[in-house]
């Protein structure tokens, strides 16, 4: 039989897989310490937002009226449930806005300027997502020209999502909290149990396996219990506070037994997020 | 009408349209294919960039374009998709040159494409699995990588596969071009008349 390991071709596959590993290096290195990309790879990732939107339009045609469909069978009951819910929203945000006016007049009053909660946010629709084993990211339709930036935090429907990692022109790359990537979801976190008291920590991780964001460097000795609403705490400055994150699970520990590990359940599906809102402090 | 068209260009256009229905895939079928700890990834580019080799259309497209628009998919995926450049722009073209090694070695039919595409992306899953292992994007054993990740993704590609191959190659086989190399085709002047050499020409090529 032939032999297809010639001494050239090892040489050249050695070659090969020596260029492939110091490409890839320097590729990842670039893109976590470059606070924006080239003006190459804006212009590709740019044409290639406007390609994607249209060809994937039918895709979303298409999807749209499949999930009309589907919601349709249960429009009904949703509708009755959400009636009740109107007259409380109502109330609600009455005093919300009552709350609202006199913390400002409050803020005046001490000169105190922007804090922690306070933050703009830009709405912005999703166009595609990374079709990859490693990583989940979801590509918005909005970029600098609206002013995003690099490691502001994101929200879908029910609370926060991930953070932005890189910024184009008309689009951004936004990075979940279920990526495996251990810098990326590094938010500082909050957990407010029935008597008042909180405990802060750090998301560390996610959970594959269970779907769950996993919450560590706990100094706290407080005691929360399943249930308990978990938000942003606004500490490094980046992310402001009261993000709304999701609800206790369970209370667990490492594998040592050594430190406290708190499971959170997310409030937004990650896999369904058609619309997201960027909160920008 | 599409016999006018080059293949080159029509392979390039499905490449690009291909690049961006995997990401338009992953989004509206997120629900069913990143159902964690199981993620599937469509990986139809990548399926379009191996038709020529899998079809036996390699003839009509003159193979540094093929590998040109190997190595721009893979480009454009990295920076539009993962932002991380690399990983597919020399991925394509090494599965590429893969699917053209084995291709060698089998004939023409739907189970050798079969064939071919399936040991080329298995190859690309797990080299893709050690680049991202590399830069410490990876969190799964060997054993969950087969089982959650590499079967889901042949399967949804094996499907994937199935739904464009014909319609490819129907593109491909409306845009072969007569050959006309076979032809033999005596060179006549402007005025139709056969051009006949001098005696001293003769005597030259002689």
């Amino acid at each position: 039989m032939k032999n297809i390991f010639t001494s050239r071709r090892l040489v050249i596959g050695v070659i090969v897989v020596i260029a492939t590993i110091g490409v890839i290096t320097l590729g990842a290195k670039a893109h976590n310490s470059q606070e924006e990309p080239s003006l190459p790879a804006r212009v590709v990732s740019d044409v290639s937002g406007w390609t994607s939107k249209i060809v994937n339009a039918p895709l979303k045609l298409v999807h749209g009226g499949y999930d009309s469909l589907d919601k349709l069978t249960d429009t009904y009951q949703e509708n009755e449930r959400l009636t009740k819910k109107v007259d409380d929203l109502a109330q609600t945000k009455v005093q919300l806005q009552v709350l609202q006016q006199e913390n400002r007049a409050l803020k005046d009053q001490l000169k105190i300027g922007d804090t922690l909660t306070d933050y703009k946010v830009v709405n912005a629709v999703v166009t595609s997502r990374s079709p990859s084993n490693w990583q989940s990211q979801l590509i918005l339709d909005k970029g600098t020209n609206a002013g995003l930036k690099k490691g502001l935090s994101v929200m879908g429907s029910g609370g926060l999502i991930g953070r932005i990692t890189e910024v184009n022109t008309t689009n951004a790359k936004v990075e979940l909290l279920s990526d495996n990537n251990q810098i990326a979801d590094r938010f500082a976190i909050r957990i407010q149990n029935g008597a008042g008291e909180s405990v802060d920590g750090i998301i560390t991780n996610f959970n594959q396996s269970d779907n769950l964001i996993v919450m560590g460097q706990i100094t706290s000795d407080v005691s929360v219990k399943k249930g308990d609403l978990v938000t942003t705490s606004g500490l490094g400055g980046v992310t402001p506070a009261g993000l709304y994150v999701g609800k206790v699970e369970r209370v667990g520990s490492d594998n040592y037994g050594l430190s406290k590990k708190i499971y959170i359940k997310p409030a937004t599906d990650f896999n369904n997020i058609p619309v997201v809102s960027v909160a920008i402090p | 009408m599409l016999k006018y068209v080059s293949t080159t260009w029509i392979h390039f256009i499905l490449v690009i349209i291909a690049v961006m229905l995997d990401g338009g895939i992953s989004l509206y079928l997120a629900p069913i294919l990143f159902k964690l700890p199981m993620a599937a990834t469509p990986l139809l580019s990548l399926i379009v960039v191996m038709m020529p080799v899998m079809t036996g259309h390699t003839k009509q497209i003159k193979s540094y374009w093929l590998y040109t628009i190997a190595f721009f998919a893979g480009l454009v995926i990295d920076i539009f998709y993962t932002g991380i450049i690399g990983p597919s722009a020399i991925g394509f073209l090494l599965i590429l040159k893969l699917a053209e090694f084995i291709q060698r070695y089998l004939d023409y039919s739907w189970l050798s494409s079969l064939a071919v595409w399936f040991v080329s992306t298995t190859v690309y899953m797990i080299y893709d699995y050690s680049v991202f292992g590399i830069i410490n994007l990876v969190n799964l054993s060997i054993t969950n990588f087969i089982m959650f990740r590499l079967f889901p993704t042949i399967i949804v590609n094996l499907m994937l596969l199935i739904i464009v191959y014909e319609l490819i190659m129907y593109l491909y086989n409306a845009t072969k071009q007569p050959d006309i190399s076979s032809y033999n085709v005596t060179p006549r002047d402007l005025n139709g008349r056969i051009i006949l050499d001098s005696r001293t020409q003769r005597n030259m090529k002689r």
